[in-house]
């Protein structure tokens, strides 16, 4: 039987990087994230594992870090929260560009200003397009699995990836997680090999000038890459169900086959959001909840299966591109895009800077959507 | 009784002062339910915490895996660790006819709100200052108030707080034990 653990969201980040056996480690605080690396360092101080941390004066360093190990053909990881992460922008786009197998966990925290430690989506959606995988998560456990699916997937994709959860909401609440034995694990995640890596004995060169005729075809791998990297995470989540019986899809539906109503969102709120679906059936209102998993690559096809056909898709989104509306809600809208059968969207934006997203916040959006359902497409909530 | 419905949970409020441990108490408490079987939700206030300001911070507990992911408003339980919080509005609020108030005071006047289940009273600070916890200015009351969190509730048991505070408290495991094991024979109703 595997054991099961009180963990916190953080803890179980750090247990998973554990587990992955990751050897480098770079690291800077900032809440809400400063607790994994505590634990991290706790947990490699009992040798539970034994990775290089290196302390570094900035997370711009601490991207740097992790780049330059990765290279060497390590395991390497970090984690981060808001401006932190945003001052590793840069960076973010060498270890996507340069292909290299990264994995981060970001806290998502409000960008400042007004000074806010607490959980919206803008901070990750803002790196959007740095060349990362990006996984959403509703609970420990799918913190914890997450991370060893993303190690598992970066490294055979050659693209690093980005794990996120909500800061407070998940990162500091502890609940009942699964801890996989270490031969799972084994069998899952297979030491890193890389497929190019500094090596004085071969030498070669890695981030050089690409005149004009050499730099797109990179840049077509790389989303070449990304496309595929869809169907390596379902085959990879669909081996950690065997092996554990947990998937998590890279869409998660909820009483969705005879629903006429959908909730798209994504992260914690998702998992409110199923509570609050029962209690609408309850009245005779069919509701179904649809949570988006991966961001990037973004899951075009489960998206038009999930959403085709019903009579109105209602999305949660706890972020905003300011001038357009929800990010997620862009996205949807992109991939439904001349889908034949393709419901009308109503967008909501909501949560913001951590404003608590309850049963009533999810419960009212329903119904107002429900209301003007040929109305507005955009409110906040 | 925990109810039986999957989205049915009992949900506590913890409320004390920076410095008292009252996140520690939570995840106690949190341990034993956890220990006991049950699924378990704990999460600290989602703030800024400065000490002797006041701090809360929030428990749920259920029979089934629990999806309720944001603030406890209603508690069925508020767990005091400093008597002076009572005379705050926010220490009772969201208290209803279901509600069980269980309090830290050496006795003498109180102020209960009207309109509760039950109120439970334990001289949490004589236990803590018996056994040497803290300091006698500032004792250390939040083992104390887990046992006594254990009595006037009934959700977790003596046995398993005690194998929560063996596991999660770092120092002095004997002297917390028996703080909790006074506090859970001393706790008892006002009426």
């Amino acid at each position: 039987m595997p054991r099961r653990e009180l963990l916190t969201g953080n803890e179980a980040v750090a247990h998973a990087v554990a587990l992955a056996d990751a050897k480098v480690i770079g690291i800077y605080p900032i809440t809400p994230q400063t607790t994994i690396i505590e634990k991290i360092c706790d947990l490699a101080a009992k040798k539970v594992f034994q990775p290089r941390i290196i302390h570094v004066e900035s997370e711009h360093s601490a991207m740097a870090t992790v780049i330059a190990a990765s290279y060497t053909g390590v395991r390497a990881f970090t984690a981060t929260s808001a401006q932190g992460l945003a001052l590793m922008h840069e960076l973010l786009h060498w270890a996507g560009g340069g292909r290299l197998p990264v994995v981060l966990a970001n806290v998502n925290r409000a960008m400042a200003p007004g000074w806010s430690i607490w959980t919206d989506q803008n901070d990750s959606l803002s790196q959007r397009d740095t060349g990362w995988m990006q996984f959403y998560c509703e609970s420990a456990q799918e913190v914890l699995d997450s991370l060893l699916l993303a190690f598992r997937v970066s490294e055979r994709v050659m693209i690093p990836s980005m794990v996120v959860l909500d800061a407070f909401v998940l990162s500091h609440t502890s609940e009942p997680v699964e801890m996989p034995d270490a031969e799972t694990v084994a069998e899952f995640l297979p030491e890193y090999r890389a497929p190019f890596r500094l090596d004085v004995e071969k030498p070669c060169s890695f981030g050089a000038l690409l005149r004009p005729q050499h730099y797109q075809e990179i840049r077509v791998q790389l989303q070449d890459a990304m496309e595929a990297a869809v169907a390596e995470i379902e085959a990879s989540d669909e081996l950690w169900k065997k092996l554990t019986g947990r998937g998590w899809g890279v869409v998660a539906g909820y009483r969705t086959e005879d629903a006429d109503i959908l909730f798209v969102t994504s992260a914690t709120v998702a998992s409110t959001a199923r509570a609050v679906a029962d209690r609408l059936r309850e009245e005779g209102i069919k509701v179904g909840v649809v949570k988006v998993r991966v961001f990037r690559p973004f899951p075009f096809a489960a998206i038009r299966r999930a959403l085709a056909g019903r009579r109105l898709a209602v999305v949660f989104d706890r972020n905003i591109s300011y001038g357009h509306h929800g990010i997620f809600a862009q996205e949807i809208k992109s991939a439904l895009y001349g889908v034949s059968g393709a419901p009308p969207l109503a967008c909501f934006v909501g949560g913001l800077g951590g404003r608590d997203v309850t049963r009533e916040t999810i419960e009212t959006t329903l119904r107002s959507a429900l209301a003007k359902s040929n109305g507005r497409l955009f409110a906040w909530i | 009784m925990i109810p039986s419905a999957i989205d049915a949970s009992i949900d506590v409020r913890w409320h004390g002062r920076g410095g008292q441990g009252v996140v520690l108490l939570s995840q106690i408490a949190g341990t034993a339910a956890f220990l006991g079987g049950r699924h378990v939700q704990v999460f600290p206030e989602f703030g800024v915490e400065r000490r002797g300001a006041p701090v809360r911070a929030f428990l749920r507990l259920s029979n089934h895996p629990i999806r309720i992911r944001c603030a406890i408003v209603r508690p069925h339980v508020i767990v005091v660790l400093d008597p002076m919080l009572l005379a705050q509005a926010e220490t009772c609020a969201g208290a209803g006819p279901e509600t069980i108030l269980v309090f830290n005071s050496r006795g003498g006047r109180w102020v209960v709100p009207p309109g509760l289940r039950a109120a439970f009273r334990v001289d949490a600070t004589a236990i803590a200052r018996r056994h040497g916890l803290g300091t006698p200015t500032t004792p250390i009351v939040n083992t104390a108030m887990a046992g006594a969190f254990a009595r006037a509730a009934g959700y977790v048991s003596m046995e398993d707080v005690a194998r929560a505070i063996a596991r999660i408290i770092p120092a002095k495991p004997a002297e917390n034990t028996l703080a909790a094991q006074e506090a859970f024979e001393e706790t008892a109703e006002c009426r």
